[in-house]
């Protein structure tokens, strides 16, 4: 019987599963699919935001200011990777300009401590490679990018490191409300027994709400695509740039990201149901044309991969974080889309005081609250690299040219703490199969390191989740 | 020790070229990532490899073992090694190596021969939309799976490019009882080796759907379906016309690219429609001591033209190293008509000219007939009748050192007849 | 009735006619050869793979050391299939031995220490 199932191992589920770690109790956190982040998480733009744009109140706008904070210092806490970009509101129009007046206001007013106004020539000053028809623009310099999933591993494996106990593959199919706990059932997985239940499911955290309320809440994906260009064109910008947001959202932004690639994108756009995360031809389009008129220069040649994620979208456009009017113990977080990633270590704070406001929580006396990351070997210093080639010889081949992942840093995800043992999962971890050829000369090697570090045949190993091995089966001998 | 010349990349174009860069007393270097050379030949097995140059068909395996046989036992082979790094420093390169045998470690070396190759066009790089679906491969990656690992990868299915590649695992996949629906290429004329459309596609009834592309893929986690629809003059899909093919595989044979990653730091011009750097007649870059030759250096459709263009590589190194004293380049453009894409070399160093030379290049259209001029200053200086010139197959022209009368620029020029 | 075809004997792909059993069109002997066999008898060259018992080279590239009848293509994969060879092997090692009663084998096309 656990005290708390957290179920979702995106970036907020990571975040509450890290700060609960610190507590008395027995947690647990389940992850429907068969690797961690695979949902919002693993598809969006990275940005920690400053805090300009959310409603002024809000939950939204509190959290965001309060997560951008932390961030740094858990950065370096849980060695994960955050560039400190800063980044610009760009204003092509007169009512443009003035919009960045109210943002100035807007931002202000939610705590967010450095903003500065800059005339057209500040901006292109910083920025040589944005169109010149601009007027000017709003400075933020507490904007950062990370890697999404990587500070959510961080924060998991962080979690472990306190006891928690990481369940993949497991999807939850129903729950059923006993006296005083809960019996929650998975699809092909026993039942977890549990006190509480923390639902940091992302889009499908409505379902799982439907599954204990008679309040509801529906979750409206809206899928944004994004275009990858190559680290080659690093420095092309320096800093996330915005343009005046709308109605529908921020808008097409670029976004340098901290292993060099810039993300452009992404676009806004309602999709009927939650398995819609592809690309197509209008959204890409769309994304240019919205870029273009940031820069007309944006090399999309060097486009090395496209993809699309999907926002969980509520009524109201507000975080709700909020305890089960219902059940005991319960606690649902619907509808955290932008500015979820920045949001998410402030959020888990927030999950805490609700609980603290339930029940007592004890901290507990010998916490951990560091993790450190192994380094990818041919990015290592010369003296570290002597030493790990030492113990581990498969240090010194090279399997992933494009991005520089050696065998022995595919093999230590694939055995490490939070087992990666599809092509996805090690794309993920160590970005082998994300570079210029995506795959081309790599991913057969990989697929040979999976199986023989996993005792399986090559047609086991899945591209992403169970049932899709890449190879359908050996050649047939004939008897 | 200070190698004389190190060639990166252990294929057809760098067993090429290591042999022909020897001579007694210098010191060879080979580097090759994989466990045995050959490259991209050892999953090439079918056949229809030398005919030029061995005056014999054989398949990739069997020319990378004659090539292979013919290296000499003083190069010295360094397999299973990958090169980190590539700089160059007070006239000497440096090469950062790596492997699981001997971590990692530098050497220096006079001259450099890229070989390395190229890599498949990605999804990515042709934009198409859709899901990260499993069952979409590059080509080449699913002839590796069948061919050197034994794994068949889909049971149905549809082949994206009629380059020779897809030409080939269209045939591969037929023989090892898959269904291969169709062979969907963008252009109005194949891509392929025509020999390869007729042995691969029409014995097999494969249809081939010319001015057409993919416009969608379907299916959850796996692939399901392709959206194939009809394009327009300028290559733009239209909306009418659209249809579905039922497969569980998607190949794609869009094109390679040269493999010149290592050269990033140097910073060096490409050229646009090689996508490589750009080089003299004697496969020099604009860096002293550093060459480039094979796929690398151009995508070519014959192994026996890479051996051609190796062999001259290794020579001009060894020349370069032999030759101490460097004087100053005489450098001029190539030039050519709109009728040509793009010519190789694209300059004549006239300070080191001393052979004849020969210049690739490809049509940018299917032509009949044509005649090729070189002219140097409106003097004609060679002309050559060329029969079914096709895009997809590289044409070359000897320029004999003699003929040229001054140090000017020569301009290729095409008269269509046909 | 002029019947086209192209030659498929060397990349050049020369495209042949055949008129009143006469074929024209082709560049070299090769080509007039391979239009009288499709006529009569068409061959193809197959090539494949076999399984091996190492784990260095799982497979083994091997081909029918001449052109066979086109109508047992297929015949000739289905007897590779139930070949297993171990190491080592050289290039020319004969694998199965008159196909069919051809007289074409099939051989090696790569040699394998390990």
């Amino acid at each position: 019987m656990y005290d708390y199932l957290i179920i979702g191992s995106g970036i907020v589920g990571s975040a509450i599963a890290r700060e609960l770690s610190f507590f008395e109790g027995a947690i647990c956190l389940v992850e429907k699919s068969s690797d961690i982040t695979n949902g919002q998480t693993i598809a969006n733009s990275g940005i920690i935001h400053s805090g300009h744009d959310p409603k002024v109140g809000s939950l939204k706008a509190r959290l965001c200011v309060k997560g951008n904070d932390l961030y740094e210092n858990l950065a370096l806490k849980l060695d994960f990777p955050l560039l400190k970009t800063g980044a610009l509101v760009v204003a092509f129009t007169e009512e443009e300009l003035s919009n960045l007046d109210e943002l100035f206001v807007r931002a202000r007013k939610n705590g967010v401590k450095e903003i500065a106004r800059l005339t057209k020539e500040e901006t292109l000053k910083l920025e040589p490679n944005l169109n010149e028809t601009l007027l000017g623009s709003l400075s933020l310099p507490s904007t950062k990018t990370t890697v999404p999933w990587e500070a959510s591993r961080a924060m998991l494996e962080n979690a472990i490191a306190n006891g928690l106990t990481l369940k993949l593959n497991h999807e939850v199919k129903e729950i059923n409300i006993k006296e005083n706990y809960y019996e929650v059932c998975f699809k092909n997985q026993p039942p977890i027994l549990t006190k509480g239940i923390i639902n940091a499911c992302g889009l499908f955290s409505d379902e799982i709400m439907g599954m204990l309320e008679d309040d509801l809440i529906q979750i409206y994906p809206r899928r944004g695509e994004y275009y990858t260009l190559s680290h080659g064109v690093k420095g092309f910008v320096s800093k996330v740039i915005y343009p005046v947001p709308s109605s529908l959202g921020k808008g097409v932004l670029m976004t340098p990201q901290p292993d060099g690639h810039l993300l452009v994108g992404p676009n806004a756009e309602d999709v009927s149901n939650k398995e819609d995360n592809q690309t197509t031809i209008k959204g890409l389009n769309e994304i240019k044309k919205q870029a273009l008129r940031l820069s007309n220069k944006l090399p999309f040649k060097e486009n090395i991969k496209n993809f699309a994620g999907l926002r969980a979208k509520i009524k109201g456009d507000d975080f709700y974080i909020n305890r089960s009017t219902k059940n005991k113990n319960v606690y649902h977080l619907v509808g955290i889309d932008s500015p979820g990633l920045t949001a998410a270590p402030a959020i888990g704070k927030y999950v805490i005081d609700l609980i603290k406001e339930d029940q007592a929580l004890r901290k507990k006396l010998n916490v951990v609250e560091t993790r450190t990351r192994l380094v990818p070997f041919f990015l290592d210093t010369k003296d570290n690299q002597k030493k790990r080639w030492l113990e581990h010889p498969s240090y010194g081949e090279l399997v992933c040219r494009c991005e520089r992942i050696s065998k022995q840093d595919i093999i230590n995800e694939v055995t490490g703490l939070i087992p990666a043992t599809s092509i996805k999962a090690i794309k993920k971890r160590t970005r082998a199969t994300a570079g210029l050829c995506q795959g081309g000369y790599c991913e057969s090697r990989i697929l040979e390191i999976i199986a023989s570090c996993t005792n399986k045949e090559l047609s086991e190993v899945n591209y992403y989740e169970e049932d899709t091995p890449i190879l359908i089966k050996e050649m047939k001998v004939e008897k | 020790m200070i190698y004389d010349v190190c060639v990166i990349g252990g294929g057809a174009a760098g067993i090429a070229s290591a042999k022909n860069s020897y001579e007694e007393g210098l010191k060879i270097r080979l580097i090759e990532r994989n466990n045995e050379l050959g490259g991209i030949l050892n999953q090439c097995i079918h056949s229809g490899f030398g005919i030029h140059h061995y005056i014999a068909e054989l398949t990739g395996p069997e020319y990378a073992d004659r090539i292979q046989n013919e290296l000499f036992d003083e190069i010295e082979v360094s397999l299973k090694t990958s090169v980190i790094k590539l700089e160059k420093q007070n006239n000497l390169f440096c090469l950062t190596l790596s492997s699981e045998k001997e971590g990692i470690y530098t050497i220096k070396s006079r001259a450099v021969i890229i070989s390395t190759g190229s890599y498949e066009r990605t999804r990515s790089q042709i934009e198409l939309p859709g899901k990260r679906l499993k069952g979409i491969f590059t080509a080449g990656s699913a002839q590796r799976y069948m061919n050197q690992l034994g794994y068949m990868v889909g049971k149905k299915v549809v082949i994206l490019g009629s380059g020779d590649i897809g030409l080939i695992m269209a045939r591969r996949m037929t023989l090892e009882g898959a269904k291969v629906q169709a062979v969907i290429e963008l252009m109005k004329h194949s891509n392929g080796l025509t020999r390869n459309i007729v042995s691969c596609l029409e014995d097999f009834d494969i249809p081939l759907y010319l001015s057409h592309t993919i416009t969608d893929v379907i299916g959850d986690t796996c692939l399901k379906a392709v959206e194939v629809s009809k394009v327009d003059e300028h290559l733009k899909p239209l909306e009418e016309g659209k249809f579905r093919i039922e497969c569980d595989t998607l190949l794609l044979s869009v094109g390679l690219i040269p493999e010149i990653s290592l050269l990033d730091d140097f910073n060096l011009d490409k050229d646009k429609k090689t996508k490589s750097v750009l080089v003299n007649q004697t496969y020099q870059t604009s860096v002293d001591g550093l060459f480039v030759c094979g796929n690398s250096l151009q995508i070519h459709d014959l192994v026996d033209f890479v051996s051609k263009e190796a062999e001259i590589a290794g020579r001009s190194a060894r020349n370069y190293v032999l030759n101490n004293e460097k004087h100053p380049r005489d450098e001029q453009d190539v030039l050519f008509d709109e009728h040509l894409s793009y010519v190789v070399p694209q300059q004549i160093d006239f300070s080191i000219l001393k052979d004849d030379f020969e210049v690739s290049f490809r049509v940018k259209e299917k032509y009949e007939e044509i005649n090729v001029f070189v002219y140097q200053e409106d003097k004609q200086i060679k002309n050559k009748r060329i029969k079914f010139a096709l895009p997809s197959e590289m044409e070359k022209i000897t320029i004999e050192q003699g003929s040229l009368s001054s140090k000017a620029s020569i301009k290729i020029m095409v008269e269509v007849i046909k | 009735m002029t019947k086209t075809m192209t030659c498929v004997r060397c990349p050049i792909g020369c495209q042949l006619m055949i008129h009143d059993n006469e074929i024209t069109g082709n560049r070299c002997k090769r080509g007039y050869e391979y239009a009288r066999q499709e006529l009569s008898c068409p061959k193809r060259l197959v090539t494949t793979t076999i399984k091996t018992t190492s784990k260095v080279n799982p497979r083994l590239p091997v081909k029918t050391d001449d052109m066979i009848e086109k109508k047992y293509v297929f015949d000739v994969i289905l007897e590779a299939r139930k070949l297993t060879v171990s190491p080592p092997v050289n290039i020319g090692d004969i694998l199965i031995e008159n196909l069919f009663k051809t007289g074409v084998n099939l051989v090696s096309t790569k040699k394998i220490d390990e």
